[in-house]
């Protein structure tokens, strides 16, 4: 087996009830954001819009913390729903995912390579 | 030694091999034979975050303190018996143009044909990205030695958002003998290892 061929190993991030989850990305690799899970089953009987919110911080070389939104995911509860993210989301720093409302659990799946 | 682009991975210089340092070198170099030693692989890794739409410089020498910094990476060797033999890969969007003595390498030989990153006809020229240069099987070479000129770096992203940029540098750390022309065979000296100077490059 060729080094090429070694597939880059999936880090999960859950994030539940209205929490934020982190994800560092070690400062040697570079992240992808390849799938994002939102499961607001648990909240029956509810509709209502869920705001997903994906950010990458970090800090440029010679500059100040940065923080960057790159995805704003609005959805409807009540169902499981695989974000169509069409191109990997690319990650540089620490990728913090953050649900606005209290009940789904939301997940996200990073590749480091 | 010009940064160079091969088709592959080059092997490393093992012991015993020779190398003849052409025009240009500082004088304890200059136009002389050397046979490699003793070899030992070092790697060395530096990652930047560059913003986007801007550039970054990067320098082989050292900074004023030693040790290293973001833009001083000490990648020049201190021993004059000492030959840094040194592949260079990359992982991440930015591009990465080679320049010597604050000039940009590669360039055309039409007055102004040389890269500038504010120019869209002339950004992508003389510059390296992953895709010449992987990461994982780096295919530039730069050779240094101590009190030469130190080969520089600008790193540039020309994409919407800030971009993470990762430079692999393997280090084929060689301490060189000196070896008298005269006791090296025709097939010897054949077989040596051409290190060209940049500046040889300027005609």
């Amino acid at each position: 087996m060729r080094i090429d061929d070694i597939k880059p190993r999936p880090f999960r991030v859950v994030c539940a009830s209205g929490d934020t989850s982190v994800l560092t990305v070690p400062t040697d690799m570079l992240g992808y954001i390849n799938d994002l899970e939102i499961d607001t089953r648990t909240l029956s009987g509810k509709t209502s819009t869920v705001t997903l919110d994906v950010r990458d911080t970090y800090t440029p070389q010679g500059g100040s913390s940065t923080t960057a939104v790159r995805k704003t995911i609005g959805v409807l509860a009540g169902d499981v729903i695989d974000v169509d993210l069409r191109a990997p989301l690319h990650v540089i720093g620490a990728v913090a995912l953050r649900s606005s409302y209290s009940g789904p659990v939301v997940s996200m799946s990073v590749l480091l390579e | 030694m010009a940064i160079e682009l091969l088709a592959e991975m080059p092997s490393l210089l093992k012991e015993r091999h020779i190398v003849h340092f052409g025009e240009g070198w500082p004088d304890t170099f200059k136009n002389k034979f050397f046979r490699v030693a003793r070899p030992q692989q070092i790697e060395y890794t530096a990652t930047y975050i560059i913003t986007a739409d801007d550039t970054f410089d990067l320098d082989f020498d050292k900074p004023s303190g030693g040790g290293v910094d973001g833009t001083y990476k000490s990648l020049l060797p201190v021993s004059s018996s000492t030959l840094y033999e040194i592949l260079i890969g990359f992982k991440g969007l930015p591009v990465v143009y080679p320049r010597y003595n604050n000039s940009y390498f590669g360039k055309l030989e039409v007055a102004n044909v040389l890269p500038d990153t504010t120019d869209d006809r002339l950004k992508y020229l003389g510059f390296y990205s992953q895709l010449q240069s992987p990461f994982c099987s780096p295919k530039l070479r730069e050779y240094t030695v101590v009190e030469q000129q130190p080969p520089q770096l600008r790193l540039f992203n020309n994409m919407p958002n800030d971009e993470r940029l990762v430079i692999r540098f393997v280090v084929n750390r060689c301490k060189v003998e000196k070896v008298d022309e005269r006791n090296l065979n025709p097939a010897e000296k054949e077989r040596a290892r051409e290190l060209q100077y940049h500046t040889v490059f300027t005609w």
